[in-house]
This record gives structure tokens, sequence and C-alpha cells, in this order.
């Protein structure tokens, strides 16, 4: 399935948004006032005329709804009248033939003629100018109308991301937004995912944007305390994706300020739908499918095994250590691939309901979702539940909140990396090795490193995090003014995590029946204080001020407790173990914050917005508590200026300037603090000794950040164009710092060192056709070069050293200032010595096993020596990433096609390193058929010879790879029943839909899943990036599901 | 009267709520509230001994006591080493300034650095729990761990940077430059003539009198000092101080015992306990690959040369090396270090020893004292008689001819080969064969780099020298 790139060219072309010609669409806008139904019809029924016709008629929206308030004047005259609830008006013409002119804010003015009294159903349609003028984006601490934003935000709407089969939110915004990077860190069901808004900044203060979901920011990250690598729990998984209305992007420092502290890796709003005061509507979802890996690798058979496994040895004068047909490996074939994966059920149910009155409306959901994933024994499974409720006390009074609570449970498998690495192993385990012996007991490999078995490790071994989340937010909004409102809210995310961890008698060749149980409490509380003035001051100005005050803390308990030396599996609670240990500890963390905004619009054409905050935070210390984040921006509306009223087809054109900046204070909470640890022991006695020294200037990392953009929009809204230029200066880098040694500490924590990112970003939406048939396309590209910029010192390396696992080795990462983050150091590959004559002496002579057959490295440096001088930098950084939507409906059905891609990183592929090292027991790619076989033979695979005397494993662009890929991620097909079958079935609606995820992905890459982010040992460190250390991939989807409304 | 009490919500959130960024760490102690009370005081101490496990898995500080002391000098063997890195590099001679293993001195600051830590805050401390008498114990305990620390680094390295001021603060300049190594010595010197006064002849536990400072630890330091000074008269008289310590110090009459922990030949070694989880990694350094890697094995020269090592009747050879009697992994008969064998934690829990590492015993100080006398030339029995003491218990009195009277120079060797003999991989032989000026004579011919006395020095790794310019490197491994 995997094609060649130039697809890609192919596929975007013939999904490029081809603008046709359109009718002609009004421009003009409803002018009535809003509030005219309050007064007195001017045409009371029973005043009529000479002729008069009783008109009664319903007016409702597109979708059905009944539509409040529209004004219906009969034309020519000055009778009328407006809607009631219901969307009913009656009236009385004064002439029996005419025609209503029906107009509605917002909506497209529409006349309908009548001849003698009628009852008329006139549904309206919504003008897209006016849907432009009042569509809205969530902004921190309130919302604007997404014409008058002056900073960068991008939007996903609910409809985007809605019924995909994936757990968590980050997921989803894959390729949504332009400037967001996405990579799963692991496919394992419910794992932790890496976001990076506009590239990554800091080099060990974190990387993930604050998630602020209704008004309480999120914990975006936990550590799993059972070491799993990369596979942790997601915080943001307990969010129920199809709970959510919209998820705004704050990318640059304007729109992000007013986060301060937390902002500098951008911060993403997540809002969650309420209810409407309309009748009760029920939603119920449910939809079902499964999973499959996207690849299996071919590798050798069990005799080709053999073959090579004699040849390797033969090869370097070495009889094997394990005697194959002795073991009986002579008549096994096992297909471990084949063991290990499955086909994976995954089904989501939901159930929602919303509605209310006037004064009171809620929403409420509920949803289950159960995947399990394509590795035995994983899968993610979660119950969620939502309340949003808003009541409304007086004229001037509301109340409100927004409640969930999440349960859910992972099932993970020993480390894509860490420990086991149960993936891994799967892929190099001889096919010569059985799985299970003759008596039904695990097979344990006698071939040396191979002797733990990934079957019985996935199988046996329990390994499963159970979270239990509360979220609440409860506010007051009180409206002291007109035009001054105060809100007043508290809200909790308290999360308690559970990891249990089971090693029975079955799951090594040397039972050690083991258990760990690990509980992690976490509780943060908020309190927000906002205070709004709303005024406008004549037609021309325009003002917002916001003032708030902020206080938050969290409060964080990890228990740990190991077992061992249990007598038997039964009993897997530590209660059992012969040998117990345990631990625990707490910390705790506050932030207090002021903060203001100003919005100022002049003429609706030229718009202001400053941010201010000052955010206080327990983690530096007193002189450097306080910090103060500022930004301005401004926007120019160039469509509304008098000279540019001759270019009609243009709806809108803005001009957007932001400069500000964000802070981030992500590190160990009380690091500026001298301390002293205690458990350090002697002879029984506990001790204490400093554990860090005291840095009474630790401070933030700042990020000063400038953007400049431009909004554009095209024919009556059906073009709208995005783009921003952006820099990110990161100053103030929390970095380790190495201490002469004789202080008695070997490093501390001090801000020295800056990162730069710069970019740009392009979004284009149209709308193709706007017909029975119609058709939409988004698409989104950025562009993002990053760099170090400053270090402790001009040569400073900083080198990290990847982890290996049974010799597959991964490249070390390298940050050196003038680099970008994400740089590999390896040896460049340069073919096969085709005889013993073309090994340079001064190679043979470093290394006197180098023979024949054995790869040729470039001596890059031209010393005759193969050395750690020789290695090449190379960055893993994509050139740019994006993607694109098309979105097709023609009658009741309805097609979603959302492609994704990445275009210029490199991915170093250990997996295939480990099947191609042509050194050891591991199983290998059929490619080595073609490997060096006698003197002469031309060949870029090395030859068999065990144990690597050659040194051909070094890490080296033999497999750098290409990770350029196009993936289609979601493919919908819908079919809406028509309106009158569903009403005759007392349904509101129904759709049934099947959707795939992942079908498609065109790449070079050899690998499994180029969308990998997995370094190996657990590492989160941005320096090291684009390494696919036997990554668990992510499946390939299919689910039918039906959405049924009430 | 609604507006009311929304007002008072409000009121109530932000002046009822507490400062949330005042806040102080919950699961570690933060300085400015350490050393208040007596308790502090045995934790701070505590935490000084603990730093002898600090360090990196290979090289934890008790380890390079080892690299240091003896594992560049003839005891290890050097033939069978299939690698040339790590811990396999040292017995080869391939060390440099990045070997990590012998190159740094960090986690030696990482005690001397808790050591100034007791010495400056301890005497500040008021609590009437903590009497006077105990506050100058612990001190008198800080002393010798900082003097003991002092000595290994002064004698592996020459000059080195002399701290005696804790690190508290980034606001203090580490970058220390190295000073001239009798000041360094002069001050171990003090420190341990203090400490003498101030410490405990014992304390309620034997473990405790043998793993923690005493009157008899400092003293038998002292006597190492004054020798490695060759300050001759003074080490002869602190180790006749020690020697006549008999109450708490004697041979034990089989040289076996003296390798189960705590024996009254015993004056101080570190403590190893599997029950409390400070274990140490000696199985892999020392035993056979059956419970791991073998990084070092005994040399040849100990095992099969009866003239330059162990004789056939030798009690101590059987006590010292061990063969192993099953193959493994296709070899059997391999010789393996059988001093720290330890006991092994209960089944399936852990497979590290818990032998105690001793850094002063008795028959030390006893073989100091006689090459003390001999290098004083003044008496001569005397010299005899030490030396025969250690004798008599390694054949038996009488099996092997007793000593009689030699040459002064004759002496000298004899002494040193007992030396070797006696305390062979305690860490000693390299700093005896350095203290003698005997390094050429002995390993010149097999490693011709030696003969440079410059390199008996060890080299300072790069990265310290990187993190303080004002660190000059050892000449001879720039």
């Amino acid at each position: 399935m995997r094609k060649h790139l130039s697809l890609i060219g192919w596929l975007c072309l013939g999904c490029c948004p081809g603008f046709l010609p359109s009718q002609a669409f009004s421009r003009q806008l409803a002018s009535v006032p809003r509030n005219f139904h309050l007064e007195e019809p001017t045409n009371l029924p029973g005043d009529y005329k000479v002729v008069a016709a009783l008109i009664k008629g319903r007016i409702t929206s597109a979708t059905g709804e009944p539509l409040l308030g529209v004004t219906v004047l009969v034309k020519g005259t000055s009778t009328g009248t407006s809607t009631d609830a219901d969307g009913t008006f009656t009236l009385t013409s004064p002439e029996n033939k005419g025609t209503l002119v029906v107009s509605f804010i917002g909506y497209t003015t529409k006349e309908v003629s009548f001849n003698g009294p009628s009852n008329l159903d006139i549904p309206l349609t919504e003008d897209p100018k006016a849907k432009a003028m009042k569509e809205v984006v969530v902004v921190g601490y309130g919302t604007q109308r997404k014409r008058d934003v002056t900073g960068a935000v991008a939007s996903i709407k609910a409809s985007e991301i809605q019924n995909i089969p994936v757990p968590s939110v980050e997921a989803l915004m894959q390729g949504r937004a332009a400037g967001v990077q996405v990579n799963p860190n692991s496919g394992v069901p419910g794992a932790g995912i890496s976001v990076r808004i506009r590239g990554a900044a800091s080099i060990s203060g974190g990387n993930d944007p604050l998630y602020v979901v209704d008004g309480v920011p999120m914990k975006g990250e936990f550590g799993s305390a059972v070491g799993q690598g990369r596979n942790e729990v997601s915080p943001m998984a307990d969010i129920n994706p199809n709970d959510i209305e919209s998820i705004e992007i704050l990318k640059d420092a304007s729109s992000a300020a007013i986060y301060g502290a937390r902002a500098a890796n951008g911060v993403v709003l997540i809002t969650t739908k309420r209810g409407k005061a309309n009748k009760t509507t029920v939603n119920l979802n449910y939809s079902t499918g499964f999973q499959s890996r996207p690849l299996k690798y071919t590798l050798l058979s069990g005799n080709e095994f053999k073959e090579y496994y004699t040849q390797a040895h033969a090869n370097v004068g070495l009889t094997p250590a394990v005697n194959l047909s002795a073991e009986g490996y002579d008549t096994v074939n096992t297909d471990w691939q084949d063991a290990l994966f499955r086909k994976a059920p995954v089904s989501s149910y939901d159930v929602s309901f919303s509605g209310g009155n006037e004064k009171t409306r809620f929403a409420l959901s509920v949803g289950y979702f159960d995947q399990e994933g394509i590795i035995i024994n994983t899968g993610y499974k979660r119950l969620s539940s939502r309340l949003n409720l808003d009541h409304e006390i007086s004229k001037k009074l509301r109340v409100g909140a927004s409640i969930s609570y999440t349960k859910s449970e992972t099932k993970r498998i020993q480390g894509d990396d860490a420990g086991v690495a149960v993936f891994l192993r799967t892929l190099i385990m001889p096919p010569v090795v059985p799985i299970t012996n003759e008596n039904g007991s695990y097979h344990f490999s006698k071939l040396g490193l191979l002797n733990i078995n990934p079957f019985s490790v996935a199988k046996e071994l329990k390994n499963i995090a159970y979270s239990n989340r509360g979220i609440a937010n409860l506010y007051g909004e009180y409206d002291i003014l007109k035009g001054l409102k105060l809100r007043v809210s508290a809200g909790g995310d308290l999360l308690f995590l559970n990891e249990s961890y089971f090693n029975n008698s079955r799951v090594f060749l040397a039972a050690n029946i083991s258990a760990n149980e690990v509980n992690v409490q976490d509780f943060s509380w908020i309190n927000e204080n906002v205070l709004t003035y709303d005024k406008s001051f004549g037609d021309d100005h325009k003002l917002t001020f916001l003032a708030g005050y902020s206080q938050q803390q969290t409060n964080y308990t990890f228990v740990r407790a190991n077992g061992s030396g249990f007598a038997a599996d039964d009993i897997q609670t530590i209660n059992a173990a012969a040998v117990t240990t345990s631990s625990s500890n707490k910390t705790s963390n506050g932030i207090e914050s002021l903060f203001s905004r100003i919005n100022y619009s002049l003429k609706d054409r030229y718009l202001f917005t400053a941010n201010l905050r000052r955010d206080a935070s327990s983690r530096f210390p007193a002189k450097r508590k306080y910090a103060t984040f500022p930004s301005v921006s401004a926007g120019w509306r160039i469509s509304d200026e008098p000279f540019m009223q001759r270019f009609s087809n243009l709806s809108d054109l803005k001009l957007r300037v932001a400069i500000g900046e964000v802070g981030n204070q992500n590190i160990g909470d009380f690091r500026y603090l001298g301390s002293y640890t205690s458990s350090n022991n002697y002879l029984g006695r506990t001790g204490a000794a400093p554990a860090d020294i005291v840095n009474p200037d630790l401070s933030w990392e700042t990020t000063l950040s400038y953007d400049v953009g431009l909004d554009l929009s095209l024919f009556n809204n059906r073009v709208t164009f995005t783009t921003d230029f952006y820099l990110k200066e990161t100053r103030d880098l929390l970095l380790a710092v190495a201490l002469p040694v004789q202080s008695g500490f070997g490093s501390s924590l001090q801000n020295i060192g800056s990162v730069e990112n710069k970019g740009m970003e392009f979004s284009l939406s149209t709308v193709n056709l706007d017909g029975a048939l119609k058709w939409n396309t988004n698409f989104n590209i950025a562009f993002n070069r990053n760099k170090i910029t400053q270090l402790n010192s001009d040569d400073a390396r900083i080198i990290v050293g990847a982890s290996s696992q049974f010799n597959i080795g991964s490249p070390p990462s390298i940050g050196e200032v003038g680099l970008p983050l994400g740089t590999l150091l390896v040896y460049v590959y340069d073919g096969v010595y085709s005889t013993a004559k073309e090994i340079p002496p001064s190679i043979k002579a470093q290394n006197m096993n180098i023979n024949a057959g054995d790869v040729r490295f470039k001596d890059l440096n031209n010393d005759g020596l193969i050395t750690e001088d020789d290695r090449q930098i190379f960055s893993v950084q994509p050139k740019f990433i994006g993607g694109i939507t098309n979105n097709f409906s023609y009658k009741s059905f309805d097609l979603n096609v959302f492609g994704q891609f990445v275009y210029g990183n490199k991915v170093y592929n250990t997996t295939v390193a480990g099947l191609t090292g042509t050194a050891s027991a591991f199983n290998q790619l059929p490619i080595v058929r073609n490997r060096w076989q006698k003197e002469g033979d031309v060949t870029d695979i090395p030859r068999y010879a065990w144990g690597d005397p050659g040194g051909n494993r070094k890490s080296s662009t033999r497999y750098l790879e290409d990770g350029s890929y196009f993936r289609i991620k979601v493919l919908s097909l819908g079919y809406t029943l028509p309106s009158n079958l569903t009403s005759r079935a007392r349904l509101n609606r129904l759709r049934i839909y099947a959707t795939s995820t992942n079908l498609l992905t065109f790449t070079k890459y050899t690998g499994m899943d180029p969308d990998v982010n997995n370094v190996g040992g657990g590492s989160d460190n941005p320096i090291q990036a684009g390494v696919d250390h036997g990554s668990y991939p992510s499946a390939r989807t299919f689910i039918f599901g039906i959405n049924l409304g009430l | 009267m609604k507006n009311k009490s929304f007002y008072l919500i409000l009121f109530a959130f932000v002046y009822a709520s507490c400062n949330v960024t005042v806040l102080e760490p919950e699961s570690n102690i933060a300085s400015n509230n350490f050393w208040k009370s007596g308790r502090h005081a045995e934790m701070g101490i505590t935490g000084v001994y603990q730093a002898f496990y600090q360090g990196a898995t290979n090289a934890p500080l008790y380890i390079r006591y080892l690299y240091w002391g003896e594992a560049r000098a003839d005891v290890y063997d050097t033939k069978n080493v299939t690698q040339d890195a790590g811990t396999f590099s040292i017995p080869l001679n391939r060390i440099n300034s990045n070997s990590g293993y012998v190159a740094s001195w960090a986690e030696s600051y990482t005690a001397i650095n808790r050591a100034n830590n007791v010495l400056k805050f301890v005497p500040l401390i008021e609590d009437v729990m903590l009497t006077t008498a105990r506050k100058n114990e612990i001190l008198g305990e800080a002393l010798f761990l900082r003097a003991l620390n002092y000595f290994y680094i002064v004698r592996a390295y020459g000059d080195v940077p002399l701290i005696t001021e804790p690190s508290v603060s980034l606001d203090q300049d580490f970058r220390t430059p190295r000073i001239s190594k009798a000041i360094v010595l002069d001050t171990i010197v003090a420190d341990l003539l203090r400490a003498e006064k101030i410490l405990p002849v014992s304390y309620n536990t034997n473990p405790q009198t043998r793993g923690r400072a005493t009157i008899g630890a400092a003293q038998a330091l002292l006597t190492s000092v004054y020798l490695w000074r060759k300050d001759y008269q003074k080490c002869a008289d602190k180790a006749k101080q020690v020697i006549e310590t008999t109450s708490l110090y004697q041979l034990e009459p089989d040289y076996a015992t003296v390798f189960l922990d705590n024996s009254r030949e015993s004056i101080f070694e570190i403590q190893f306990d599997n029950t409390t989880q400070n274990n140490n990694r000696f199985q892999e350094f020392f035993l056979p690959p059956r419970f791991g890697i073998q990084l070092l094995a005994p040399a040849e020269k100990l095992t099969k040369d009866a003239v330059n090592g162990f004789a056939a009747n030798d009690k101590r050879k059987n006590v010292t090396i061990g063969i192993t009697r099953t193959p493994v992994f296709n070899r059997a008969n391999i010789a393996y270090v059988n001093k720290y064998a330890g006991a092994f934690g209960p089944a399936g829990t852990t497979s590290i020893s818990d032998a105690n590492q001793i850094l002063l015993r008795l028959a030390d100080v006893i073989l100091m004292r006689a090459e003390a006398l001999n290098e004083l030339n003044t008496n001569k029995p005397e010299v005899v008689a030490l030396v025969n003491r250690i004798r008599d218990r390694a054949f038996g009195a009488g099996v092997k001819p007793a000593l009689a009277t030699s040459s002064q120079s004759d002496l000298r060797k004899i002494i040193l080969q007992e030396r070797y003999l006696e305390l062979v991989f305690e860490g000693h032989r390299w700093f005896d064969l350095v203290r003698t000026e005997q390094v050429d004579d002995v390993m010149g011919a097999q490693f011709p780099e030696l003969l440079d006395p410059r390199k008996w020095l060890f080299p300072i790794s790069a990265a310290i020298i990187n993190a303080n310019p004002n660190i000059i490197q050892n000449p001879g491994w720039e």
C-alpha cells in the first residue's frame, strides 16, 4: 500500500481547491434592529383595509430549528411582525396578494410571495458574510469576534474531530491547525503524545503547551512511575473528544500572554459543549470497528535464518555457541509478528442530552470508549461523563458549572524501548525459536540475549494504569453596570492514578514473582476573578477592558510499594510478597497572577489589543518570584478602507502585527532552594545530605515572539486565507550546568542559553462547490526553522547518548549553537568493501578485524582513521508539515477526507538497523540476501559476521531515512436519512457512517510508522528526536457508526 | 440580597485564600530549615558516611578507593583481559584524562562537602538534646572522614583543591585552584589530631565501633599519613598507640576471620548490609562470571608464582584467592578475589554482596610500624618481631622459618612483600609502591610508561578541567 511520494503531488492536485464561479451573493446586511419584536406592532390585526389576508407561518433555520424574533414585513407597506419562540408569526396583510420580506440578523433576507390567506413554512439560510461577522473564537478569559482577533489563533471545530476512534484530543489536533506538530510517543492506546506549537523552544523546561479546559488549566503531563519508556498515560485522554465544542490554539505571544508564565509553548483552549435554550435534544452515537497493524515485516524464514546463523559464525572462524539442531531449532518456523499482533476491536458509545429554557440550560453526556491494542494484552478503556450547567438567577446574575468525571484503564506492554522492549523483540526473534515448549510452558531461547520471550512478556506481564479524574469548575457572573461584568470561578482537577504491575512466574526464565503498586494523587485548585467592561463610544470607538486575579495551587502525592519473592501467582497484591520496599513523596506548587487586557477598535478598522500579566510562582526564589509578561498587537482591516471598496470580491482583508513575551516555569518544584534529602543511610541510621545547591537567581525561561499575519477573505467568504510569519526567541533556558566538582555538586539548574524558532504558516479554506454537491477544502502548511542560539559557552556541546537495546544502537543526539534541536550525529555509510585490497592500510591497522564485505564509512576528516570526528550531523526536523481536509456532501451523503503530511524530516530507523545487522542471532530482513559473500561482490549489504568484528553496526546514514509522508489520516463517509423518513420514525436525525483512520500512508520510509518520536530510554529531551527505536506503530482503523438524534 | 451574597462569596475567595506561592518542600528539607536540632546533626554526620556509596554504577566512592589504591598495581590479571575499556583498562594502565572511573575526584568532594557542612553548622546548633560531648564526637567523625577523603586524593593526584567551607549557594566561587599537597597533608594531620582528641574510643555496638570513626581509627589513619610523609618517628609512635589498644584491637588468630565482618582486628571498615539496601557491587568486580561480570581477576603472579606470590603453605592464599570448581561458560578453574565474598540476599531478591570493605586494620598498622622503625633503623629486633607476628599467623608459628635479622634494605623488601601478601585487594599496593618508590622497579618491565614517575599520579578528568579552568592537568597527562 505504500507508493512513491510523487503520488502526493497527484493527490494534492486532485484536491486542489479550484474555485468555481458562484451565483451572486447578497452583500446586503439585515439592518433591522434585533429587538424589533419587543416594540408594539404598528399594524394590529383588525386594523384592516379593503382587502386583507391573514398570513400565518413558521420560520426555521436550514436545519429546522425555529427562529425567534425574525422580522416579517409585507413589502411596500409598514405592516410587519416578528416570530415567537416557536418561530411562528401571524399578520394581516393589507393586500390580498403581495410579497413578504423575511429578514433576520445573520441570515440572508428572503422574499416570499403570497396569494390570499396562507400558511407558509419559510426556511432561512445563513448569510456567509454575517456568519463571518458573528463568528467568535474563544480566547483567554473570554471570547472575541474572529474578525477582531489580532493575534495568531487557530480554531478546530467540533465537527472536524468528532466520531474518530482516537482517545485523546492531542492526536486529533494533528494536521488540523497550521504550525502545530503532533507526534504520538507510542501507538499504545491512550499513550502520551507530544505537541509542539511553532517548534520546541526549551531544552529541559518541557515543550508541551498549556491545556485549559473550560477555564481550568490542566496538568499536561505526568510521568509514569512504573518505568514504561514513553508509554506514560496521556492526561488529556481524560477528555472525551465528543464532548468538545471547539479547540482554540493560541500560537503567538499576543494571544497567549494572558496565560503568562505557562504560555511559552502556546496554549490550547478546549471548550466543551453547553446547553442551548430549546427543546431537549438527545443524541446517541455508537461506533464499532477494528484496527490492524499498518505493515508486517517480511523476515527470513527458519531455513534462511539457519544459514545466516551458521555462515555468520563461519565467516569469522567461530563455532556457533548454540547448536541449532541440538536445541530442536531446526524444525521450527515461528511467525512472532503474527503471534503478537492481532486485529483489535474498537468501540465507542456516547449518549448526550442538552437543552433547557431561557433560565436554565444544560448539557449532559456519558461516553464509553473501548480500544484494544494491536499488540496482545494492550488496550484502553474510558468511561467519561460530563455535566455543563448554566442558570440565570436574575437578569443580572448567572451561575453555572462544568463538571466531568472520567475513569480509564490502560493496559500497556513493557516499554516500546525501555525494559523488555516487547515490540522490538518480536521483530528480532529468530523464526527457529518456538513460542512454547511441547508441554505448553513458554520457551526461552538459548540464543544469548534472546532468552526473553516477547510473547510471554506481552501475554503474562500485568501492567495496567487505572486513572480516576474529576474536573469541576463553578462560576458566578454578575452584571454590575451595563457593560461591566464580574465573573468569579473556582475549579479543581483531581487525578488519582494507580499503576499496577505484576510479574508472574511465567514471564521470564528465572521466575522472580514481583509486583509494583504506585498511587499518585494530584490535586490542583484554581480560583479566578475577572472583571470585563464593554463600552462603545459613538459608532467609532469600541473598548473592552478586562482585569483579573487568579490563584492556583497543585499538590502531588506519590506512594509506591514494591514486593518480590512471591511464592505463587495467585495473590497479586503486595501483602503476599516475601520482601517489600516502599516509598512516598509529596510536592506542591502555586501560582498567583494579575492580568489585564484592553481591546480597542476604531471604526471597526483599526484594532488594538494589549495584554499584561504578572505572575508569582512558588518555583522561583524571592527575588525572581515575579515576572511580567506584556504583549501588544494591532490589526488593520484594509478591506473596510474607502479606497478598497472598488474590490467588490474582497470580503475581508486584515493585517495583524503582534509582539509579546511569555514565560515557561516548567521545572520541578523548589529547584531554586538548597535542600537536604533524607534516606541516606549508613549502619542502619538515616542520614541527610545536600541535594541541591541554592540558586538565588533561578528564573523563568522567557520567549519573546513577533508575529505578522494577514487574513484575507474573498468572494463573500468563499475563500479565506490566513498567513503568519513569526519569530520566537527563547532566552534564559533552564539548563543543567556543570559545576566545578570540588563544590560537592555535579551540576545545577541555571538560566543559560537561548533557542530561536522562526517560520511561516498558511491556511486556506475554500468553498469549491455550493450547489447540490457541496465541496469545501481546508488546507494548512507550516514551515518552522529552529536553532540553538546560545549555550553556556560558544563551544559547548550537549551530547545525549541514545539508548542501546541488545546492541541495536541509536545514534547520539547533539545540541550545539547553530544546530536545531533534534540533530543526530552519525557516520556516513559508503557501501561495502568489495575486495580486501580496497581497505586502506590505515583503516586495517586501526581494526585488524575489518575484511572485505565490511562497511566502508566515510573518513570525513581524511586522517585515515574512522573516529568519532568522522560523524556528520543531520537535522531530523521537517521542512514543512500540514494537512488538507476535503468535505463533500451530496443530498444525504457526506464524505470527509483528511490528509496530513510531513516533509523533509529524517528518521533514524533503529528497528531496521537491528534487522539488517548481520552480526547476531536477530532475525533479518530479506534484503540481506544481497549481502557481500565473496571477494569482488559489489553490493551495499555487508557480509554475515558474528559479533560484528568489522564495526558495521555503527550508527550510520545507512539507517537514516527520509521520513516524509502523506497520510490519509481520516476518511469518513456518512449518510443522513432524509427528514421525511426520520420524522416518521419520530427522530430528529439519523446518520450512519463509516470511518477509517490511517488508511493509507505514502512514504519512502521502510519502518512501520514514520510518525514516531521515540528515541529509546523514555527520554523527552527535545534534542533527541527522530529515532524509531522499535516504536509501537499507530494502527489502521475501520469503524462503522450510527448517530441518532431524538 | 442575592447581590450581597455574591459579593460575600467573592470576598471569601479573594481575601480568605492563603498565599499560594509561599510553599515549603515536604519530601526534602529546605537548607535554611536544616541544622536546627540534634537530630539534624546526627542525620548530617550519617550522610557523610553515606557518601562512601555515592557515584556512578561502576565507580562509587568506595570502589574508587580500590581504583586509586591498587587497581593499577601488580595485583590484577592483565593477560586474559578481553576489553580495553572502563574498569578493565585500569590494570592495563591504559588510563587517560577521559577515564572517568579513575580521573575524577568528584565523589571525594561530595563527601568532603558533606563533612564541611557538619563542621560549619553543627557547632551552631542550639539544642539541649545535643550534649557537648556528642557534638564533639560528631565533629570528630566529620574531621576523620574529611581527612580520609583528602588523604586518598592527595595520594592519587598530588596537589588538590583544599575546600574546608561548605558549598551552600551558587553565589560562591567554586573555581578553586589546586594547592600544594604539603598544605593538604598538613590540614589532614591537623584534622586527625583534633579528631583524636574528641572522638570516642568505641560506640555501643561492635559494628558501630568498627564502622564509624573512633580514636583508634584516627590514630591508624594518622599512622598512614605520617608514613606517607616519611615522618617515621611520629608514624611509629602513633602505630604503637593503636597496637597497644589491645582491649579493642587484636590480631585474629585465623586469617579467614578477618574478612568476616567487623573482626577484632578491624579498625575502620565501610559497612555494607543487605537488609538496609546498602550493598556493594564487589561480586561484579571480583566474583567469577556465574555472579555477573568478573571485572577484576587476581594476577597470575599471585596465584601461580610461589616466589613472588603466595607460597603453597601460606594460609592466606586460599582466603585471598578462590578457584571455581565447576565450569562457568565453558571455563573451569577461574581464579577470583575471595576477600569480599560476603553473604547474599534472600533468594530472588538480590545477588549483590554485603561484605564490608576494610580500610584500616591492625595488621596494616603493625607493618607500618615495622616499616617506620626500619627506616629509622634504631630498633631492628622489633621490626623483625613485628613482621614475624604477621608471618606466624600466615603460616602457623614456626612453620615458615621466622624472619631473622637482616639488613635495612633487605627488610624494606621483606616488609613491602609482606604488605603485598597480607593486604592484597584491600586497596594498598599501588600506594605502597608509590610511597616506597618501587613502581618502576616492580612494574616498569611490563609497563614502560611507568618508568616515568610523573605517571604515578593519576590524570585529572577533562570534565573537571573544563568546568574549572583554574585546574591544571598533572604533568605527563596533558
